[in-house]
């Protein structure tokens, strides 16, 4: 049945291991080491960032776009989905766009409630104060 | 040890290794069937983990100031050595994977206990911070204590909830720290089984999944790290 399920969604893994059916994908050392060394300076990158202080919403979007790089670096060599059946890619995109579901309505939520009804509003009329009485004890 | 095979499908009804349970029809499928699992499992700690991060992003919209005072009493630079000892991990993870599909065994042993070592100082460095919040009375949640908090032996002044802070950082960072102890431990299991030998080219999707495992806990440190040290 797995079998059926992985050529009916996935092009099998066998055109990216070079034809070679199910033998495993070897990289070369210097990939590996290649990956190591750009999470290293994107390491370096975003505690630069951060030290020199770029303003509020540039410093958090650059933090989290550099994060996304190396994210994917790893995810795509370290964890070969690169190289590998594309049935776990799609898996772990299926994870990732739950995570973006269960972010965006939450947030949806919070920020707009007050439009609703005034009383429940997570910000003030003005908007300047913050209502946060409900995360208090 | 037994001999790697090249089989192929074609081969797989008389050849049949030891390591092939009898209910898979050849190695490739028993391999990709332990993998879709680890995937599955993976999703899953995806979302797991997506609940502690929402939790931060509320508490950040809705006190900002306090995640802007409260990142100065985390020390970035113990943050930053613990990244690149996770990061060193994960690459010697993924050679000890690569030992293991060129079929040599030291290449797996030293490349899971250097994985295994470089974990453990990284939760030796925890340790250090850690014990430091909770002498200075920085804890999370009904345990903060305004009147007692120090930093740098002053009373700590941080507007807002830190006592939300805390919890975030401590609930965080306890249930990543909790993920690297349990891979530690799953390392120690593979290092047994590789001296054992059970390990070769055709055969190591245990190692495989425990590699995926691992980068995963790296993963999420690669976002923690900059969200709760570098706040800007």
């Amino acid at each position: 049945m797995f079998q059926k399920l992985r050529s009916l969604v996935v092009k099998s893994s066998a055109a990216h291991a070079g034809g070679h059916g199910d033998e495993p994908h070897v990289l070369p050392l210097s990939t590996y080491f290649a990956v190591f060394g750009s999470l290293l300076v994107l390491t370096v990158l975003t505690v630069v960032v951060s030290v020199i202080g770029l303003p509020q919403p540039a410093s958090i979007i650059v933090a989290m776009v550099v994060a996304m790089i190396k994210a994917s670096l790893v995810v795509l060599w370290f964890m070969h989905l690169k190289f590998d059946d594309r049935f776990y890619s799609l898996i772990f995109v299926i994870s990732l766009l739950f995570l973006v579901l269960f972010f965006a309505f939450t947030s949806f939520d919070l920020l707009t409630r007050g439009q609703v009804n005034p009383e429940e509003s997570t910000f003030s009329q003005d908007g300047s104060l913050l209502r946060r009485d409900f995360m208090k004890k | 040890m037994t001999q790697p095979s090249s089989s192929h499908a074609s081969s797989a009804g008389h050849h049949h290794p030891k390591y092939l349970a009898h209910h898979f029809e050849s190695m490739a499928q028993q391999n990709a069937s332990g993998k879709l699992g680890m995937w599955l499992f993976l999703g899953q700690e995806v979302l797991f983990f997506s609940g502690l991060f929402l939790a931060y992003v509320l508490a950040r919209i809705i006190y900002p100031e306090t995640f802007l005072a409260a990142h100065e009493l985390l020390d970035w630079k113990l943050g930053a050595l613990n990244t690149i000892f996770l990061l060193t991990s994960s690459l010697t993870m993924a050679l000890a994977v690569r030992g293991a599909q060129v079929n040599s065994k030291p290449q797996m042993f030293y490349n899971i206990l250097a994985t295994l070592l470089l974990g453990g100082a990284f939760m030796v460095v925890k340790y250090i911070e850690y014990s430091h919040k909770f002498h200075d009375g920085l804890l999370p949640g009904h345990f903060f204590d305004a009147t007692k908090a120090m930093h740098n032996g002053q009373l700590a002044n941080i507007p807002g909830a830190p006592a939300i802070f805390f919890a975030i950082y401590f609930v965080m960072t306890g249930t990543h720290g909790l993920h690297v102890l349990i891979g530690m431990g799953l390392m120690l299991w593979l290092l047994v089984r590789i001296k054992r030998g059970d390990f070769n080219s055709e055969n190591h999707v245990y190692l495989e999944n425990v590699g995926l495992y691992w980068h995963i806990v790296d993963l999420i440190w690669i976002f923690l790290f900059p969200l709760l040290y570098l706040v800007r």
